[in-house]
């Protein structure tokens, strides 16, 4: 019985995807960036789910590789591509926002590092609720996220 | 119905398809012609410091680009793609280069440009253009690019068309490859251009 209870743990570890981070009922999923060289902007994308019964928003967000880190939003009309600062981005109860290529997007500026593929760009993100989430962005080497582990039912629900 | 009947129903049948055809030929030339005058002369600093013209286009089939280094959506998602575009294009990619044309001179001087365009992942043989304001409206005239500062302060954005433009070893216009395409779809235009050759007109395989 202990030892089927060790496998079962051991399994579940491995399994887990480590591109996921939480706090309460907030998660930050598969966190991703791109290729980008010390003293440019480097960017940030993931998926924020609200698995609580009030909304929240994502407020600041910082980096130690950045001399600072804006929230902007991308928006396409007519082949030409617009970008607004936002002050918050709301993450509405029980939903999920998504920072991706064409939407929503961190800014890292200043990077202090150069990010290669493979890298990982650290960040704290604060949110009106008052949760702190660390999370680490890995850098991509293709035009989308990188590849994860097979997901694993039932996790991440 | 006597034979004759039918062969001249036949004759008549042949002439109706050739006329057609004739027409939709025409049809599909016409809108073809309207795309010419993309590109041009212009008068820019590479990011060595070397001022540079038109000229360097020749020799080479060229990714032509609009953007600028602080920019963190439109710019990487390109160049990351002719990066990946670049390796699938084999021992062809000698023929081809990225030209990297900024639309914030302000901020993006050859230093900077080169510092940007060492990254690894975008592709290896590109050509970052900048120049005075008038230099670089001028130029983004000529290859009918919008561009307009937004925001207040160090950190504004620069709003701009997302086209990248294939153009010929002779600096004149093959096509548009559009912001988004997959480096295999892009990397498939290329070749089709090439195939047809330096005068190519289009990247249709």
């Amino acid at each position: 019985m202990k030892r089927a209870l060790i496998a079962a743990a051991v399994t579940v570890l491995a399994a887990a995807p480590l591109s996921a981070f939480s706090a309460g009922t907030l998660e930050v999923l598969q966190p991703w960036s791109r290729p980008a060289v010390a003293g440019t902007t480097g960017v940030g994308y993931m998926v924020l789910a609200n698995h609580g019964r009030s909304p929240d928003a994502l407020e600041k967000v910082e980096s130690p590789i950045a001399a600072r880190v804006e929230m902007h939003s991308s928006a396409m009309a007519g082949g030409i591509m617009t970008m607004e600062k936002q002050d918050k981005v709301a993450v509405p109860a029980g939903g999920r926002t998504t920072f991706g290529p064409g939407a929503y997007h961190l800014m890292l500026i200043g990077l202090t590092k150069t990010l290669n593929p493979g890298d990982r760009a650290p960040a704290t993100l604060t949110f009106a609720s008052g949760a702190r989430l660390k999370v680490a962005f890995v850098v991509s080497a293709g035009m989308g996220p990188p590849p994860v582990a097979a997901p694993t039912p039932g996790a991440n629900r | 119905m006597s034979r004759t009947v039918w062969v001249i129903l036949a004759i008549l049948a042949l002439a109706f398809a050739a006329i057609t055809g004739l027409a939709v030929r025409r049809g599909m030339l016409g809108p073809q012609a309207q795309t010419a005058a993309i590109g041009g002369p212009f008068r820019l600093t590479d990011q060595t410091g070397k001022p540079t013209d038109q000229k360097v286009l020749n020799k080479k089939w060229s990714a032509v680009f609009f953007g600028y280094t602080y920019c963190p959506e439109a710019c990487p998602t390109t160049l990351l793609a002719l990066g990946q575009t670049e390796k699938l294009l084999g021992p062809k990619a000698d023929d081809f280069q990225t030209v990297f044309i900024s639309v914030d001179p302000e901020r993006d001087t050859p230093k900077v440009l080169t510092n940007y365009l060492s990254n690894t992942s975008f592709p290896r043989r590109t050509i970052g253009l900048t120049g005075t304001p008038q230099q670089v409206a001028d130029a983004a005239h000529a290859y009918r690019v919008y561009y307009q500062k937004a925001g207040a302060g160090q950190d504004y954005q620069v709003n701009h068309s997302t086209i990248t433009y294939l153009m010929g070893p002779g600096g004149d216009f093959v096509c548009v490859i559009a912001y988004g395409e997959t480096p295999q779809v892009m990397a498939g235009q290329i070749q089709a251009a090439m195939k047809q050759g330096p005068h190519a007109t289009s990247c249709q395989a």
